[in-house]
């Protein structure tokens, strides 16, 4: 084998195991807020990009900082905002969804020790895969982010 | 010749950053009502437990939202967005009078006045919130065509869906105006110096 076609397969390997390491989904633009004095929830907001050419299927985001971690999605309908609970959610192949004010959040409920601003907190975002790549079926994305004030 | 092109290069530049028609700026994102609608007569209290009758709007133009303390997103983002505005207006025109933020909360079961004071207070000075009972709410919501309704979630719990609009009173208890959801606090900083100014 040439010193050639040798590189190439490395190259090929390494472009392989790049593919294989790659979870399908991606979370970026992270903003978490504590709750407000009063207020029963903290909220987290995104966007989740999946890369790849098949639907992935979030299941449900949980937090070690909180007892329980929901989604939710608020619905405007001429000018009323009413809020859903979403069990899953799913992000076609190759598209983005945006969690953002007036559309779909996460709700950060009763916090396991007290929670301040700066704080750091982990979601962890648990997913199924029906695609090719090694990380089929059930797969978990961790991201931590500090929590902010309003 | 090049005086005469002078003279109309300035009378352009003069009608472009005047606007073409020599006209002053007007509202651009708030729905104006076509008359002014006074209030009608309520009786609710506001986070110090105080009365906050019709009369409590008298003398300052204020932004009135009604939503709820456990909303977890467009309530506290809207608030936040007022907030800001409201400081943008601010350093853009030092000494100007400025707008009170007024929330009324549709969830007058778990909102106390103890639980509001915490809560608008995240927001800075000056914001106000209300609360009262659900029946002293309504000549108020009725009026203002707002609309909100407790919603039961599973484990017994419940939320409560609700107009999102932000209305405009003047400083005579007369609603004048109001901006549709989605909100940007652009559209706020934007409108509302033009809205005061024309009252």
């Amino acid at each position: 084998m040439s010193t050639c076609t040798r590189l190439a397969v490395v190259l090929v390997m390494l472009g392989a195991c790049s593919a294989e390491q790659s979870p399908p989904l991606d979370v970026s633009g992270v903003t978490a807020y504590a709750a407000l004095p009063g207020q029963a929830a903290g909220v987290a907001y995104f966007s989740l990009q999946n890369s790849t050419p098949v639907a992935v299927t979030l299941r449900e985001v949980s937090s070690p900082e909180y007892s329980s971690v929901e989604m939710h999605t608020t619905l405007m309908d001429e000018g009323i905002a009413r809020m859903t609970p979403l069990d899953l959610l799913t992000i076609a192949g190759e598209s983005v969804v945006v969690f953002a004010p007036g559309g779909p959040h996460l709700m950060l409920m009763e916090p396991v020790e007290e929670l301040a601003t700066g704080d750091e907190v982990t979601l962890e975002f648990h997913y199924d895969y029906d695609g090719d790549l090694d990380g089929e079926g059930p797969g978990l994305l961790t991201v931590r982010t500090p929590l902010l004030s309003r | 010749m090049a005086a005469a092109l002078a003279a109309a290069a300035i009378a352009v530049a003069f009608l472009f950053l005047w606007g073409a028609d020599g006209a002053d700026p007007e509202p651009e994102f708030a729905t104006l009502l076509p008359e002014p609608l006074p209030l009608p007569e309520f009786s609710l209290s506001d986070q110090h437990g105080e009365p906050f009758t019709r009369d409590s709007l008298r003398g300052q133009t204020s932004l009135l939202f009604f939503g709820f303390t456990h909303c977890p997103d467009i309530c506290p983002a809207t608030l936040q967005q007022l907030s800001l505005a409201r400081k943008q207006i601010a350093e853009a025109s030092p000494g100007d009078p400025l707008p009170a933020i007024v929330l009324i909360s549709v969830d007058p079961e778990r909102d106390t006045p103890g639980k509001l004071d915490k809560y608008v207070s995240a927001f800075g000075e000056d914001v106000t919130g209300v609360t009262g009972t659900r029946e002293s709410l309504l000549p108020l919501t009725s009026a203002l065509g707002i609309f909100f309704e407790r919603q039961p979630l599973d484990g017994g719990d419940y939320t409560v869906s609700h107009s999102t609009a932000v209305l405009v009173v003047d400083g005579h208890a007369n609603f004048r105006a109001l901006f549709s959801a989605p909100h940007k606090t652009e559209y706020f900083v934007h409108d509302i110096p033009l809205l005061m100014a024309a009252q």
